[in-house]
């Protein structure tokens, strides 16, 4: 039985290894009977490697689109770091620009006046909420005393009224306790500036005679040593009048918003400074109608 | 609390007062946080911790501060006690009940404050400085009270230590 099993293997050995030196010898044997054979095989073959290639194509596909989803993610996460990076340097540029432009001002009217002027910054406000003063942070070291007067290019701040070493505090021409020597512009009346409970400020002792009008512009009068003359103050506003009275008064629209103060300058002395011929007197001219 | 925590929590308020929380005024009013930390203070801890907090913040203030030397510490100091002396007559309290002492505190605290100045500097006009400053300081310490006591009190489980039954058997001084 093995015998005769052994003897059919040999004989379709032969008989394949006869039909592929028949399918070599002859090549017009690969075109007509094997072309039947190799049609379906082949058909099923690319329908498999087709299917095969679609498989591996879309899974690939998919693979690629993951990969491409992990590095868009990550390039996201690289672009909004960016992105935060530099609107925080845009804000950190426009703060700049900002300070800039107030140290120019600051400059500027340093240069434009002949007293002596030293600027300073705000560093803290007053702790409780029945003074209105900052601290500054110029002392005596830099010959900022008490009673120096205190200004912007915009206008009056107040008075230094503690002074150390490092630091000064200025009281607000806002205070109850503050007093400017002032005059009206346009009428040249006297008067006195002091602040209120409510953090505005207004005019006193007005003559009755005199003929205010709202919106005229409060200049200091120069007459308390403290400022130079010609300082603006800030404009009136409502005028209270009464015939009992022997002076009337005026509410005051101060020409400094004092809840956004952040450099001021302090006027050391009054006296006249060496510099360049031609600069302006201590009264700048530009101070007097200036309204920012 | 850790000693030292409050110490640098005292310590780092009036800077506070005087920068940050500029922004946070309402027209020329701020919230007067060292009156708010002598009250927790004196009310938690007792009248002398809330005097001798009240008086040590004062003197802070008063460096700082435009007003005459010892008005702040006059004035701290007086809350410290009343607030300790309010604190003998509530072992617990809620935010309601803080908020309402608060209140009572920071009207007091200005009363005593306005009634100095008439002392140095007579003429101010009391209905003045109570609308503008008494009143919405209160108001505006109130609220930021109830936040505390809601936020901090009660979240850190702060008790009075004569609340705690082991402190029972030794004396309250």
């Amino acid at each position: 039985m093995l015998r005769q099993r052994a003897n059919h293997r040999r004989i379709f050995i032969l008989l394949l290894i006869l039909l592929l030196l028949g399918v070599i010898l002859f090549p017009e044997l690969q075109k007509r009977p094997l072309y039947f054979l190799a049609r379906p095989v082949v058909l099923v073959i690319t329908g498999l490697q087709a299917g095969l290639t679609w498989i591996g194509g879309g899974f690939g596909h998919v693979w690629q689109n993951y990969f491409d989803l992990v590095s868009v993610k990550r390039e996201n996460d690289l672009l909004k770091q960016d992105l935060a990076r530099l609107q925080n340097e845009k804000i950190q540029l426009l703060e700049a620009a900002q300070a800039a432009d107030r140290l120019q001002q600051l400059l500027d009217l340093k240069e434009a006046v002949s007293y002596h002027l030293v600027a300073a910054r705000i560093i803290g406000r007053d702790p409780s909420n029945w003074y209105r003063t900052v601290m500054i942070n110029k002392g005596t070291r830099d010959g900022v005393n008490v009673e120096m007067g205190v200004i912007t290019p915009v206008g009056v701040v107040g008075r230094v009224i503690k002074s150390s070493a490092t630091a000064s505090q200025v009281l607000l021409a806002t205070d109850r306790n503050s007093a400017v020597a002032a005059l009206i512009e346009r009428t040249r009346d006297e008067g006195l500036v002091e602040g209120t409970e409510n953090g505005m400020a207004r005019i006193k002792y007005l003559s009755l005679l005199a003929e205010l009008q709202e919106g005229d512009l409060v200049l200091t009068s120069g007459l308390t040593g403290v400022f130079p003359k010609g300082l603006q103050i800030g404009t009136l506003g409502r005028t209270t009048k009464k015939e009992s009275d022997l002076f009337q008064q005026a509410a005051l629209v101060p020409s400094v918003d004092f809840s956004k103060l952040e450099e001021v300058l302090v006027i050391t002395s009054l006296e006249e400074r060496p510099g360049p011929p031609g600069r302006s007197g201590p009264s700048s001219p530009e101070l007097k109608g200036s309204r920012k | 609390m850790n000693r030292w925590v409050y110490v640098i929590i005292a310590l780092l308020l009036v800077p506070i007062q005087t920068t940050w929380l500029s922004a946070a005024g309402l027209h020329t009013v701020r919230p007067d946080l060292v009156l708010l930390f002598v009250y927790f203070t004196g009310f938690y801890a007792g009248e002398w911790a809330g005097i001798l907090t009240g008086s040590a913040l004062g003197l802070i203030m008063d460096f700082v501060s435009g007003g005459p030397m010892g008005l702040n510490i006059a004035a701290e100091g007086i809350m410290g006690l009343l607030s300790g002396l309010l604190g003998r007559f509530f072992l617990n309290t809620t935010a309601t009940l803080t908020m309402g002492m608060v209140l009572l505190l920071s009207v007091v605290d200005g009363i005593v404050v306005f009634s100095f100045h008439q002392w140095v500097m007579s003429g101010i006009p009391f209905i003045e400085v109570f609308r503008w400053t008494i009143l919405p300081e209160a108001l505006y310490n109130t609220l930021i009270g109830g936040f505390i006591f809601w936020a901090v009190v009660r979240r850190l489980d702060i008790k009075k230590p004569w609340a705690d039954p082991a402190s029972y058997s030794t004396p309250i001084v």
